[in-house]
């Protein structure tokens, strides 16, 4: 375990031999050091105090990498779970900017992480890249191949007719409107350049992260996000001059 | 785009972006800082892209919502996370379960929804188990009882092994032990419940617990530390002494005594040692009796000139002082003054003039004296008339004696009486200038013989109760006298002595292993005697010669028939002391035959085996039970005699009385004697009725209940009982010389009681005769007339 979740996550429990003894079985011993490991590294715990349940986030000190690092390494259910929950508000923003669609979204997000599983189990060198960039890799080509899926049955689901100029006074639907204006101008850029954008300005990635998840040169990356900032730009100031001449009007 | 030109508005534009993210070079950041204060329509180009960036930052976080039980639950449908099928390069990687991932996840998840789930992995090949889906691998594996650990599958105890060894535990001996252990076990310590100690100090209270004990370089039993290790073996002194003093000339005698060889073979022939010299008994007692005399006759000349022996018919009844306080006094007493007696003068008083109270013709009979009472006669048929009698203040105690057809009487304090059994008259009464005399004992013909508690021997005419001969013997005698010819046997303790009942002088002595019980048995010319260490001995009465002795634990005074010497004796019966009755050779001594009869704890007794502070001690050994010897055990009470009829021998035991027969020793009848009232506190003994007695085909014994019982010999049945007001048995500090027992002479049946009364009771039946008392206690000589 040690070896598998490097230095950074020591064992720190011993086992006594009488808790050995009465422990039912060697596999349950191996996914509570598994827990102990992920849940309580660096910190010295005693058996008693052990959740059986998902700890506090406050409790979990251990980084992105390392837990995907751990769920590649062991396809223990529990371990993955904390993956979903680590990432699942990421992709599914990600999936959800990308293909404009939130319900759809929620669907390929479950496909990203049960594919990203299936990665894990399938290839064993992957525990030794980026899991994260797997990850995004994998959730954007999900939603390309939904954006060319859709291309190609002519469905429209970004429908850009419907714009109605916000109010002062309804707080919440005015942001759910522009929220709704924010994706119906995303969805005027061409796909690639979105995923660009989404993962540079939504995603906050580096752009190293992102060259590594596009496969492109780093500078590349760079003019490219310079494009799509300035495309998207152009599109958003559009959209506020028509709202604002509509409200004029 | 060159940067070294003025940039445009449009270059200007191109590098909005990367300003906004502030990743420009320095100077062209600066170029465009400047190019901004100048132109307001690229200021509005960095506004409106800082809202768009703006916008886009401000879309709100999604809710990850149930997405994560979404997938458990599809993955845990799928079995796609078998913990322990996890690792690819195991070969279960392989497993069919995959193949749906290599050929395409969208293409997966249609056959999914085309099929029931469960037909989707039965096809797969998976196997339906408790625990899920399992490949077939993976099955077998568990099945086999193994575990996937560390990408491998490995049995439990390997694994445990393996985990054990992760966290610092290492194998030593046959033990898995962690660092700290592991050093204390290097260092000798072990575990126990207790905690960590060493060998050393955990094994002496183990040992100490089996009861042995350290001694010298080892650990032996407790009972052997009086031992020595000796050229590697362990002896005990009781070893090293005796064969120091077997090399020194030392002989171990038979009574426990080490002594030198000469001094044993002195000692054997009868000689004492007296400082330096060697002297015999005779030759002491003779000079003690000669020194004795000489004071004696000085005494006489001093005190009591005016009085002297007592000759028959020669002391008128006239001359008797009226202030004597004891006995007949006014009719018959007179002054008992030093070793003299008084005749009882013209005292012709019958025992049925008593019986009824009536003087008859001696009308001077003071009824204050002389008390009788009728008693109730149970069962006419069986005897005629009954008799309590009180004589004078004293109580009278222990067994009459019938000696040429008087009576004898021993009073509690220290007189004697006498009644003439022809004319059932009172004879005479003399006060000894002893106290406490023993039983009457016949002696030479017609004479009566005492003993007495400070140890003085009477001779007494039976005639007149003059005193023939009084001599004083030793500090402690401890038996009754018996008569062998001429010689009063008497006892002193170790020592059998003769006296010359004639002038008292000393004839002989033999040393005898310890004390006497109740008294020598005279028969023949032969002595037979048992002692209190359990030892039967046997001399000739002549000399004191020894015949024979064994030591068989004898507790009774011994009984001859013929060669036949029965005696009871104690056994050890696997913690019970019981009784039997050993028949010996009266010749050689040794043990004929033996009946155990029915053995019985002897609760009277206390005797416990293997308790050396108990009275006695048995000790297996190969010759069977012995009694051991210490001061302690000498307390184990006399035993009555074995009685002996033609068929049976008769005990009482406790209060049972047992017969046995003479031919097989089989127990023929066992009757016991009931008890009611106060036990007597002041019976010590094991007989604490009177001792039975065998007259013609009655066994007649004195019961503590105040009964006087007639059993019959051949069955035991209760014949008749008669009811005397008071219990007969053995008095406490009589009991060497006093043990009663009833008289039965000519059809009368004589007992004393309890109370110091003397019961007559007449059965009409004059053939009947009790052993005559002659010695020791009931001998049997057979009927007699």
């Amino acid at each position: 375990l040690v070896a598998a979740l490097g230095n950074q996550s020591p064992i720190v429990r011993l086992w006594s031999p009488e808790e050995i003894m009465t422990t039912t079985t060697i596999a349950e011993i191996t996914i509570l050091s598994v827990q102990d490991a992920i849940f309580h590294h660096g910190k010295a715990t005693d058996r008693a105090s052990i959740p059986t349940e998902s700890p506090p986030e406050s409790e979990i000190v251990i980084d992105d990498q390392a837990l995907m690092h751990a769920a590649a390494q062991y396809g223990e259910p529990m371990v993955f779970n904390r993956v979903v929950e680590r990432f699942g508000v990421r992709i599914l923003r990600f999936l959800e900017c990308l293909v404009g669609d939130r319900a759809r979204a929620r669907d390929l997000a479950q496909e990203s992480f049960l594919r990203l599983h299936t990665c894990f189990k399938k290839q064993d060198q992957k525990r030794d890249g980026n899991a994260v960039s797997l990850l995004y890799v994998i959730a954007g080509n999900l939603g390309r191949d939904e954006l060319r899926r859709r291309s190609v049955r002519r469905e429209s689901p970004l429908n850009c007719a419907a714009i109605v100029p916000i109010t002062e006074n309804e707080t919440r639907l005015e942001r759910d409107e522009r929220n709704e204006q924010v994706m119906l101008a995303l969805a005027e850029l061409d796909d690639d350049t979105r995923l660009l954008l989404v993962l540079r300005e939504i995603q906050e990635l580096s752009y190293d992260e992102i060259a590594s998840i596009q496969g492109l040169a780093i500078g590349t990356v760079k003019s490219r996000i310079s494009r799509a900032r300035l495309a998207f730009r152009d599109i958003w100031t559009r959209y506020q001059r028509s709202a604002t001449e509509g409200a004029h009007s | 785009m060159n940067i070294s030109l003025p940039p445009s508005c449009a270059a200007c534009d191109s590098l909005l972006p990367q300003y906004y993210d502030g990743d420009l070079e320095p100077a062209l950041h600066a170029e465009i800082v400047d190019h901004l204060t100048h132109c307001s329509r690229c200021i509005d180009a960095v506004a409106d892209l800082s809202v768009a960036m703006g916008a886009l930052h401000q879309i709100p976080q999604p809710k990850l919502g149930d997405l994560p039980q979404q997938i458990a639950s599809v993955m845990s449908k799928l079995q796609l996370a078998q913990r322990w099928s996890w690792r690819p390069q195991a070969s279960l990687a392989a497993a069919s379960l995959l193949l749906a991932c290599s050929v395409g996840f969208g293409f997966w998840m249609a056959r999914i929804t085309e099929l029931p789930i469960e037909e989707h992995l039965k096809n797969q090949g998976l196997i339906a188990t408790s625990e899920g889906w399992l490949i077939p691998t993976v099955l077998g594996e568990r099945q086999a009882g193994r575990i996937w650990l560390n990408g491998r599958w490995t049995n439990r105890t390997a694994a445990a092994e393996q985990l054990l060894s992760e966290q610092g535990y290492s194998v030593h001996t046959d033990a898995w032990l962690n660092s700290d252990a592991k050093a204390k076990f290097l260092e000798g310590e072990i575990l126990t419940s207790s905690g960590w100690t060493t060998v050393d100090q955990l094994v002496p209270p183990l040992l100490a617990k089996q009861g042995l004990s350290h001694f010298g370089d080892s650990w032996i039993d407790a009972k052997d530390v009086q031992g020595l290790r000796l050229d590697g073996s362990l002896v005990t002194t009781d070893q090293l002494v005796n064969d120091r003093l077997i090399a020194l000339g030392y002989v171990h005698t038979n009574d426990g005594v080490w002594r030198l060889a000469e001094e044993e073979s002195r000692m054997s022939k009868g000689e004492v040692r007296v400082g330096e010299t060697w002297t015999t008994v005779q030759a002491i007692a003779q000079k003690v009796s000669d020194s004795k005399a000489l004071e004696l006759d000085e005494e006489k000349k001093r005190n009591i000139p005016a009085v002297t022996l007592a000759k028959d018919s020669d002391a008128p009844a006239a001359q008797a002082p009226a202030a004597i306080p004891l006995g007949w006094k006014g009719v018959y007493g007179v002054p008992n003054v030093g070793r003299t007696s008084k005749p009882l003068g013209t005292a012709t008083d019958s025992l049925s003039q008593l019986r009824a109270g009536n003087g008859g013709k001696h009308q001077q009979l003071n009824t204050n004296d002389i008390i009788a009472r009728k008693i109730n006669i149970k069962k006419s048929t069986d005897f005629l008339s009954a008799s309590i009698i009180r004589i004078g203040h004293e109580s009278i105690v222990g067994t009459p004696a019938v000696i040429a057809g008087r009576l004898h009487l021993s009073g509690s304090i220290d007189t004697v009486y006498s009644m003439d059994l022809e004319t059932n008259k009172g004879s005479w009464q003399t006060k000894l200038s002893d106290t406490t005399p023993s039983n009457p004992v016949g002696y030479d013909e017609s004479d009566v013989a005492y003993t007495t508690g400070s140890c003085t021997l009477y001779t007494l005419s039976g005639k007149n109760g003059a005193v023939k001969m009084n001599e004083w013997i030793s500090s402690t005698l401890h038996s009754m006298p018996v008569t062998n010819g001429k010689l009063l046997v008497t006892t002193m303790p170790g020592w059998i002595t003769a006296i010359n009942g004639a002038n008292g002088s000393p004839r002989w002595a033999t040393p005898v292993p310890s004390e006497v019980r109740t008294g020598v048995l005279s028969v023949g010319t032969q002595l037979y005697c048992t002692t209190k260490d359990g030892t039967l001995l046997a001399c000739e009465g002549a000399s004191g010669k020894e015949i024979w002795r064994n030591r068989i634990g004898g507790v009774s005074s011994p009984t001859v028939r013929g060669k036949d010497l029965y005696v009871r004796r104690l056994l050890h019966n696997n913690g019970a002391i019981g009784e039997s009755i050993a028949v010996l050779d009266s010749e050689n001594g040794r043990i004929r035959t033996e009946s155990l009869g029915s053995p019985r704890i002897l609760k009277t007794l206390s005797v416990q085996p293997n308790n050396p502070s108990s009275y006695a001690t048995y000790v297996e050994n190969p010759e069977g039970s012995e009694l051991k010897l210490t001061d302690n055990q000498l307390k184990v009470p006399d035993f009555g005699t074995v009685l002996i009829s033609e068929k049976s021998t008769i005990v009482l035991s406790e209060h049972v009385v047992e017969a046995r027969s003479v031919t097989d020793g089989q127990v023929m009848w066992q009757t016991s004697i009931p008890i009611s009232g106060e036990p007597n506190e002041k019976i010590s003994t094991t007989n604490e009725h009177s001792d039975p007695v065998i007259a013609g085909n009655l066994v007649i014994l004195g019961c503590l209940d105040g009964q006087v019982r007639a059993l019959d010999i051949a069955t035991g049945k209760l014949l008749w009982s008669l009811n005397v007001g008071s219990a007969m048995g053995s008095s406490a500090d009589g009991e060497l010389m006093r043990r009663s027992q009833a008289t039965i002479v000519s059809g009368r049946i004589y007992i004393t009681t309890m109370a110091g009364e003397l019961v007559v009771i007449d059965t009409g039946n004059r053939l009947l005769n009790g052993p005559r008392w002659w010695g020791d206690q009931a001998r049997w000589w057979g009927d007699q007339e």
